[in-house]
């Protein structure tokens, strides 16, 4: 082969290399656990369970509705659950918000006992033993925050440990908004 | 050490990927059973996303298997059970993607690929025949 065709033979052949490894490199940065929610603009799902601290009452959707909050599922079993639970502690005290808990997956009395021990940031605490609300919401794993309007719209959706700056920045602006009828 | 939690935490989750499969469940007819078995092995559990709901022991996989076990007993149909989870996770909970039009480059790419390599491991064979003096 001629210099000149095997010039052009090598660049062909980097060139589509490197556009693979950038195209794969590209794939390896996407987080699969960022998918986007399919329950975002989507009513939050009907549902009717248990109280957690008073697991004769029945806790309804319509308990949800009427005010901007967030909703927070977790788990006993949760290790990152109790990493972040300081920081849910703060955000309850500081934020005006109400902060709603769904216990996924658990035994109420592990979850009692939990919050006894840890603080418990909730307005409400729902039990949701069978983990159906969860599925529902299209949970991925504990934990889960999400943001809903005053009529019971789901807004935004955080997946994984919140943190005082993780609140401020994307679940603070949002509430706001929401609040002041501008979304 | 202060970072335990974060060690438990995604150790746990690990863990709760591989530990064995709990009780399977009973059915009345076999037909149901047959069906669970197929529609676990078709779902991708959402935590430890390279396992079917077959596979996981993640408490989301188990939320979802008792939920198709409710579903198939209470007599929907494989299609129903699918578009419930669907609609409620989207195409990614399938295991194995559908052929749509956005999942056409997930299908083809590795043929194409294969073929192009293919196609120039050939002709560098071919074009450089001679200057490598392949002895017959």
């Amino acid at each position: 082969m001629k210099g000149h065709r095997q010039f052009k033979f090598s660049w062909t052949v980097f060139i589509v290399f490197f556009g693979l490894v950038s195209l794969l490199w590209a794939g390896l940065s996407l987080d699969p656990r960022l998918l986007p929610s399919s329950m975002i603009s989507k009513p939050f799902p009907s549902f009717s369970l248990p109280n957690l601290n008073a697991q004769t009452d029945l806790v309804q959707t319509n308990d949800l509705k009427g005010k901007v909050g967030m909703v927070h599922i977790w788990a006993t079993w949760c290790g990152i659950c109790l990493q972040e639970h300081d920081a849910l502690m703060e955000i309850s005290k500081k934020s005006s918000f109400p902060m709603y808990g769904i216990l996924y997956q658990d035994d109420p009395r592990d979850g009692r006992r939990w919050l006894q021990q840890n603080g418990d940031p909730y307005d409400l605490s729902i039990l949701d033993q069978r983990g159906r609300l969860g599925l529902d919401l299209g949970v991925y794993g504990t934990p889960e925050t999400f943001v809903i309007d005053a009529k019971g719209i789901i807004r935004y959706r955080a997946v994984g440990a919140m943190t005082m700056r993780r609140f401020e920045k994307e679940l603070l602006p949002i509430l706001t908004e929401l609040k002041a009828g501008k979304r | 050490m202060r970072h335990i939690h974060w060690v438990l935490g995604i150790g746990l989750l690990w863990i709760s990927c591989l530990s064995m499969a709990s009780m399977p469940p009973v059915f009345e007819r076999h037909e149901q059973e047959v069906r669970y078995i197929n529609l676990i092995k078709n779902f991708r559990c959402v935590t430890c996303q390279n396992q079917s709901l077959s596979e996981s022991n993640a408490p989301v996989a188990e939320a979802m298997r008792a939920e198709i076990v409710h579903q198939l007993k209470a007599g929907h149909s494989d299609q129903e059970i699918t578009d419930f989870l669907v609609e409620r996770y989207g195409d990614f909970v399938l295991y194995r993607p559908p052929l749509k039009p956005h999942t056409l480059p997930l299908w083809l790419a590795p043929i194409v690929i294969a073929f192009i390599a293919l196609g120039g491991m050939i002709w560098t064979v071919i074009h450089f025949k001679e200057k490598w003096n392949v002895k017959e």
